[in-house]
């Protein structure tokens, strides 16, 4: 690695005092007010127009849906690319079932039993998450990561790699095509067989469904490919 | 109150982890500095941030942490120069190219350890009695001594490699400090 020159070094720091003082005049002098307008409008009838009790998943599924789209491109990105990277490693050295079956022997009884016992409901608070989230805090997101919680308390259990990670990845894309397709045709394209609260509760418990099964599937895959397919 | 304590809590466990010396004693320390988060963003009213917070910050990340620093295995090296009066970024890039970066590269690609290096002046059996580290590289006007175990694997290929390690120093003795007082010259 090669030392960097001081002049650079002393270039560097001018640039980025330079853009902090001009980006914090902007922001102190022209920045705009705008009251609460928006904070009115999205807190006024979010229940009658989307169908969800909680004003987040009023926004996330409905006012904002184009940015949860976002979210979940950006999530299957990094899910890719981890599984890019972790090709990298010459020497892979992949754990199998094969060699031994159930390898217990640095396991402590204790986490095992502990997890054993928890492990039910953490599903069940992971379900609970998704299936309410247009009621309750939580949502599509949060759920699934409670459920890749419990994927991965299963590793501290059982740390053999049975998983079909290809499997779960196709899964996965699959999921992202059917999160962007249901608001298309539902939010943007308003083809619905019925208007009611009734079918707005419904798309909210789909997308979440979608969202919280893709997320658990996108860190799992993450989890298995750092535990498995790197280091020593 | 509650705030204050809330904030102070995080002040308090985000330099414990910074500043503690085991790394999954830092991890646990991150742990509950998530779950001290996890409070704040419920007392300012944000219980879906606060979900999040709490799943992914305590549950995943401590997880992986764990996994991964019991994956990582890092060589502990202390460079002790006793002639240097106050130990700077100069004194230390005089030996950047000759001892550090050459023997940096050694660990990672032939041992595959990650090398974590320690800059001192202070006088070496001071270090050695409070201290704990692999390997030792100790300089003394021309002479440079080298100290570390014999059953250790790593610095027996360090000291079969000499010539690939560390450059440009002549008079190198190596000490194998579990058999003291037996020392070899080398070189």
């Amino acid at each position: 690695m090669k030392e960097t020159n001081k002049a650079i070094n002393v270039i560097r720091v001018l640039f980025i005092a330079v853009s902090m003082i001009l980006v914090l005049f902007h922001f102190l002098n022209h920045s705009e007010k705008l009251g609460k307008p928006l904070m009115d409008y999205f807190t006024a009838g979010f229940l009658k127009e989307t169908g969800a009790q909680n004003a987040v998943a009023a926004i996330y599924l409905d006012y904002r849906v184009f940015d949860t789209l976002f979210e979940a491109l950006m999530l299957l990105v990094s899910v890719m690319e981890v599984i890019n990277v972790s090709w990298a490693q010459k020497d892979v050295r992949q754990y199998s079932m094969d060699k031994e079956l159930f390898n217990r022997k640095d396991n402590s009884e204790i986490v095992i039993r502990m997890v054993g016992a928890i492990y039910p409901f953490v599903l069940l608070i992971g379900l609970y998450t998704i299936f309410n989230g247009h009621i309750s805090p939580g949502g599509g997101f949060q759920g699934g990561v409670i459920l890749a919680t419990a994927l991965i308390s299963r590793y501290l259990v059982w740390p053999n790699s049975d998983l079909d990670l290809v499997k779960l990845e196709n899964f996965e894309k699959l999921l992202f095509l059917a999160i962007v397709a249901a608001p298309v045709f539902y939010i943007f394209m308003k083809i619905e067989p019925f208007y009611s609260l009734i079918s707005r509760q419904t798309y909210m418990i789909f997308m979440n469904v979608l969202i919280g099964l893709k997320v658990f599937s996108g860190l799992s895959i993450i989890f298995y490919r750092f535990v498995f397919y790197e280091g020593r | 109150m509650f705030q204050t304590f809330l904030l102070t809590g995080l002040l308090v466990f985000a330099s414990y982890a910074v500043f503690s010396d085991n790394i999954k004693r830092s991890v646990i320390y991150l742990g509950i500095f998530s779950l001290i988060m996890t409070l704040t963003y419920l007392n300012y009213n944000a219980p879906d941030v606060a979900l999040a917070e709490a799943a992914i910050g305590v549950g995943i990340s401590t997880v992986m942490y764990l996994v991964a620093t019991k994956k990582f295995s890092i060589y502990d090296i202390c460079y002790v120069n006793e002639d240097v009066e106050v130990f700077n970024d100069e004194s230390i890039s005089e030996i950047m190219s000759n001892v550090v970066r050459p023997l940096e590269k050694f660990l990672e690609r032939t041992e595959g350890f990650e090398p974590q290096l320690a800059y001192t002046n202070h006088p070496i059996d001071k270090i050695m009695r409070e201290d704990n580290h692999d390997f030792y590289i100790h300089r003394k006007g021309n002479l440079t001594y080298l100290y570390g175990n014999k059953s250790d694997r790593v610095f027996l290929d360090i000291v079969a490699n000499m010539d690939k390690v560390i450059k440009d120093i002549k008079d190198i003795r190596v000490i194998y400090m579990d058999e003291v007082g037996k020392s070899e010259g080398d070189e």
